[in-house]
């Protein structure tokens, strides 16, 4: 289904389609893949493993190449079938915040200054963001870890500075790639709760990859992502 | 300040937060100062051996020597004229040719230059000759106390010789041994000390002893000499002949009575023919040798100065040779001006050449040292050309280490493009890696070669004492003189400062480009690619 370009729209994708060749085999993932995503809301995507949950995510962050298809940031409409441009890459450290599964913090730095490194890349890094990453910490209940290092911290401590840092830049569209997949239920559970909250205070739109279909449903519309399509469920 | 974010991340990846350093940066610095350090110390010795050298070969022959073209007596009408330019501080005219020196049985063909006594000590430096050959006789219960032979001691009666000729022909200068003293002279305020002795001292013993009220008096019993003295200045002068004193009163009197015994060692004789004196010997003409005493040993440190050798008067060489009114060049020293700035000096000799290009040769000392100075600077580079591929190796153990870095951040790097960090500046991390090191490298290594220079006695007599032992080292000292090597601070000269420059810009560039190709690899990686990387 495609959707017209509207003002309200955080991410509009269109039409995209990614083939990966292994030597002379071609594995078609996604086939024409329609997505919109209202401002201020929370979609979910759900599908078994290796059906291109994750694939579908970096087309829409624009780090991988699409074989076709059109992609809208807010009012910027991108063509997929080429790589970003620099201009498209500078404007990503703003518009997107990315968690992952993995969390990848960089290990030889402090929470605070991982946090704040967002704002580094997109040159916006002053003395309000430090304020900003210490009340994003606070919100995400590991304030009082500032000056650790990742490795000093739990798995459940690390997503939550992660989330911090994808959100420092008041991004409009949060990614994120199955955040709870190396966490136990408990912490799993608060994690996913502070995930959702955060996006609803900073008004910040979510597409969520996840397997834990209670996780799916508490976003505003879900989908299924099954032989390259997306269904909505 | 606003530090770029691929600066940061290059620093906090060498040295981490919560750690002061890690070992791979540690490794990095210390292998790139070590490396730096050696070539700076390398180069900054080759040039201080090239300045030593310089200094000996100016005190050995003069800024430069004006060498006449063809047999000529209009010497002293140049040397008037030269020494009538306001470049040329003195000008010496010398004689120079083999002659056979003899002591009984013993013989030497010493190369033998006659100097002008008058403007000779002006060019050459012959009291630091003589205080380099001066050499101490060990005796039982006696000490010896002989003074280093002044250049005055040279006249038409005297030669210095080098140490070689006195070897083989087993001759000295006069020495004087102190055999007893009173107790109150051994006080350094009170005593007294032999200033001088000229080569016309007699073999004798010596007695001087204080009268009191500042009256000294000075014996000799075997020579039926003595004579009451008082100090004019502090300098006890009985004349000619006796052994000249120096009293260190210190405004207080020694003990009446007190007193010092000596004993004198006259100088030895040597016999000089010239080659035609030997030629018309054997004509069977009878032609009595010229007998000269040993006026002092001399040491040149420039090895390129014969080391058999003797130093005359100009007359002596003139009266054995029979060339009266001849002379085979003159030394000439130069203002600071000229003298320090070579393309200066060259330029003025050439100009001195130009009226008399026929008769005079002006050559300065450089000229006609090329050939040593060549191959020192040959050297210089052959040693540069070794070190630099160490430098390289380094480069090379940063590069491999950097690129494991890589290997081991890929997730890292996909996250970091992801956050919409532009490829070139992820790349850049890891060049700026090998920057900082490189940088760091630099800084320490510049230290550590200012630490050795400022050591670099300590450290050489520590090494020769393990390899040569006490006893060699003086041995070692005397071939391998590091003791007087001048190695100048950057900021003591300009050469010094390029060299640490050069070195150390050179160890920045190399690894910075260590850090290149691991850049480049981190610059081209595809960020989904790298984020999927297990």
């Amino acid at each position: 289904m495609l959707y017209a370009m509207n003002k309200s729209l955080a991410l509009q994708a269109s039409n995209l389609s990614k083939t990966f060749r292994l030597g002379a085999q071609e594995l078609q993932v996604l086939q024409g893949i329609n997505l919109s995503l209202p401002q201020s809301s929370s979609l979910s995507i759900r599908g078994e493993s290796g059906c291109g949950k994750t694939t579908l995510l970096n087309l829409l962050a624009r780090i991988e190449q699409a074989d076709q298809g059109e992609l809208t940031w807010g009012d910027r409409v991108m063509r997929c079938d080429r790589s970003a441009s620099r201009d498209e890459v500078a404007h990503r450290a703003s518009f997107l915040g990315v968690v992952y599964q993995a969390y990848y913090l960089i290990p030889e730095i402090d929470v605070l200054e991982n946090v704040t490194l967002p704002a580094k890349i997109s040159r916006e890094f002053d003395a309000s963001v430090q304020d900003r990453a210490r009340s994003l910490l606070d919100q995400m209940g590991v304030g009082n870890r500032i000056t650790q290092i990742p490795g000093k911290l739990s798995g459940g401590e690390r997503q939550r500075v992660a989330i911090a840092r994808a959100l420092l830049n008041r991004p409009k569209v949060l990614l994120a790639d199955e955040p709870t997949g190396n966490l136990d239920e408990r912490t799993g559970e608060e994690v996913m709760n502070l995930l959702l909250r955060a996006c609803s205070e900073e008004g910040t739109s979510l597409i969520l990859v996840t397997h834990n279909l209670a996780f799916a449903r508490a976003t505003d519309r879900q989908t299924f992502l099954s032989e390259g399509r997306l269904n909505e469920v | 300040m606003k530090i770029p974010w691929p600066l940061f991340l290059a620093w906090k990846q060498l040295f981490p937060t919560q750690r002061k350093v890690s070992f791979f940066s540690l490794l990095a610095v210390v292998g790139v100062a070590l490396g730096l350090n050696v070539m700076i110390v390398v180069v900054a010795f080759m040039k201080g051996f090239q300045h030593k050298f310089k200094e000996d070969i100016i005190d050995a022959q003069g800024h430069a020597r004006a060498i006449p073209l063809s047999r000529s007596k209009d010497w002293s009408k140049l040397q008037k004229e030269l020494l009538s330019r306001s470049e040329i501080l003195a000008v010496s005219p010398y004689l120079q040719g083999p002659l056979l020196v003899q002591k009984q049985d013993y013989q030497s063909v010493p190369l033998s230059i006659g100097i002008d006594l008058s403007s000779g000590p002006s060019v050459l430096p012959l009291d630091e000759f003589l205080k380099n050959g001066q050499q101490r006789m060990d005796a039982h219960d006696a000490v010896d106390v002989t003074p280093v032979p002044l250049s005055q001691n040279l006249q038409d009666d005297s030669v210095f010789i080098s140490q070689y000729v006195a070897n083989r022909l087993g001759v000295r200068p006069g020495a004087i041994l102190r055999t007893g003293q009173s107790k109150s002279l051994t006080d350094p305020n009170l005593g007294v000390r032999v200033y001088a002795m000229d080569y016309q001292v007699p073999s004798a013993e010596w007695k001087l002893k204080y009268l009191g009220e500042g009256e000294w008096i000075l014996r000799s019993i075997g020579l039926n000499f003595e004579e009451k003295l008082r100090p004019e200045g502090s300098i006890l002068d009985a004349g000619p002949g006796t052994p000249v004193f120096e009293v260190m009163s210190d405004g207080m009197q020694p003990e009446i009575g007190a007193e010092s015994i000596y004993q004198t060692f006259r100088s030895s004789t040597i016999e000089v023919f010239s080659p035609s004196m030997i030629q018309r010997a054997q004509a069977n003409e009878m032609i009595p040798p010229k007998e000269v005493r040993i006026g002092g040993i001399f040491e040149v440190p420039w090895q390129g100065f014969h080391a058999e050798s003797m130093i005359g008067s100009f007359r002596l060489l003139e009266d054995v040779r029979s060339v009266n009114g001849l002379c085979d060049g003159m030394f000439i020293k130069f203002s600071p001006e000229i003298s320090t700035d070579e393309e200066k000096l060259h330029a003025l000799c050439e100009e001195l050449e130009l009226p008399r290009s026929v008769n005079w040769a002006f050559v300065p000392w450089f000229v006609e040292n090329a050939w040593f100075f060549d191959l020192l600077k040959f050297e210089e580079y052959l040693m540069i050309l070794i070190m630099v591929p160490i430098g390289l190796v380094a480069a090379f153990a940063i590069a491999i280490a950097l690129m494991t870095s890589v290997l081991r951040k890929i997730r890292e790097i996909g996250l970091l493009v992801a956050m919409g960090g532009a490829r070139v500046s992820v790349g850049s991390i890891f060049c700026l890696q090998g920057f900082l090191i490189g940088l760091l490298g630099a800084i320490l290594g510049c230290g550590l070669a200012l630490l050795f220079i400022h050591y670099r006695d300590a450290i050489m007599s520590f090494i020769v004492v393990r390899i040569a032992g006490d006893e060699g080292k003086t041995g070692v000292a005397q071939f391998y003189d590091f003791y007087s090597l001048s190695v100048p601070y950057p900021w003591e000269s300009s050469e010094s400062a390029s060299t640490f420059l050069t070195f150390a810009l050179f160890s920045i560039l190399v690894s910075t480009l260590a850090g290149l190709i691991p850049a480049w690899r981190a610059s081209r990686m595809n960020p989904a690619d790298a984020l999927r990387n297990e």
